[in-house]
């Protein structure tokens, strides 16, 4: 287990965290506006109140001293619009894997033997940014049988239920996938390492 | 239109069942979280799917589908938390030679 920091001990600057605030804000108002309906003065002042409340208390438990800090290089803006794109070209890729997932699991509950072969396995990453580490367990735990345990510095640990979602783990598609949006360097197969004692998962 | 959404309905209302199914008949923790995390997303999300379908281009439609974004975001997130909760308290999955 590598347990080199890939920290860049970068801080956003004001002109980000502005940035991140207004966006937060304006999106948690759209959502208070569709899901209200109501467009009166004295709703659209409530719903203000709550949307910067809600930005200000997200602010205060995730971004604490060590959060505030990029563990990545920030993107500048200009890498913004084309990430969108492909993000939104992979939604479709992912619904589909959905889909796949729940049918693989439900034929597994449905068969009289119960065909489940668990596996807990270990696999570095090379994916660099925090959010494309992010995107990436959570598309693995949509995916067929497998959901991510625990991601730590690059390494994810991941539960496979059955030897199938195991081999897909393996032939590493979801990190080409996600590092294609990310614009990163993806990796030909993945080394997956077996856990198999206590030890090995706790400090 | 409405027969396309009563169809999306009975399929959730179906991978919801075999959810249950799934907590009850899985050897442990760890395999019980993937029938919850993924069954229920896909039933959530066509259950949601059908009503949109019956609702049309409404408002009430726009709730439904906010309330999909959020289901599939929240679920593997929870599913994440559960089982690093369980692995770090010492839950370790079961495996098939053991045979318990």
């Amino acid at each position: 287990m590598s347990n080199e920091p890939r920290q860049v001990d970068v801080r956003p600057t004001k002109l980000r965290l502005t940035f991140r605030w207004t966006v937060q804000t304006l999106a948690l108002f759209a959502v208070w506006l569709a899901f209200s309906g109501h467009t009166e003065i004295e709703f659209l002042f409530m719903g203000a109140v709550a949307a910067v409340a809600g930005t200000a208390l997200t602010h205060w438990l995730f971004a604490g001293d060590q959060e505030a800090r990029f563990r990545h290089k920030p993107y500048p803006p200009s890498w913004f619009i084309p990430a969108t794109f492909r993000a939104i070209l992979y939604a479709p890729w992912l619904l589909w894997e959905i889909a796949l997932s729940n049918i693989h699991v439900a034929y597994l509950v449905l068969h009289p033997r119960l065909p489940v072969e668990p596996s807990l396995v270990e696999f570095e990453t090379s994916l660099q940014s925090e959010t494309a580490q992010v995107l990436l367990a959570q598309s693995i735990t949509l995916t067929p049988g497998t959901v991510t345990v625990d991601v730590s510095n690059g390494m994810f640990m991941v539960h496979c239920l059955s030897a199938k979602s195991r081999q897909g783990m393996e032939d590493g598609s979801i990190q080409r996938k996600v590092a294609g949006i990310f614009a990163e360097e993806a990796p030909d197969s993945v080394q997956l390492t077996d856990v198999v004692a206590v030890e090995q998962v706790l400090p | 239109m409405n027969i396309a959404g009563d169809v999306l309905i009975v399929l959730g209302l179906a991978f919801m069942v075999i959810t249950a199914l799934g907590l009850v008949r899985l050897p442990d923790f760890f395999s019980r979280v993937h029938a919850v995390s993924k069954s229920e997303t896909l039933g959530i999300a066509l259950l949601l799917l059908g009503l949109i379908l019956h609702e049309g281009a409404t408002l009430l439609s726009l709730k439904f589908a906010l309330i999909l974004v959020f289901v599939a975001i929240a679920n593997p997130v929870g599913a994440h938390l559960l089982t690093r909760a369980a692995l770090r308290t010492g839950e370790l999955p079961w495996r098939k030679e053991e045979r318990r």
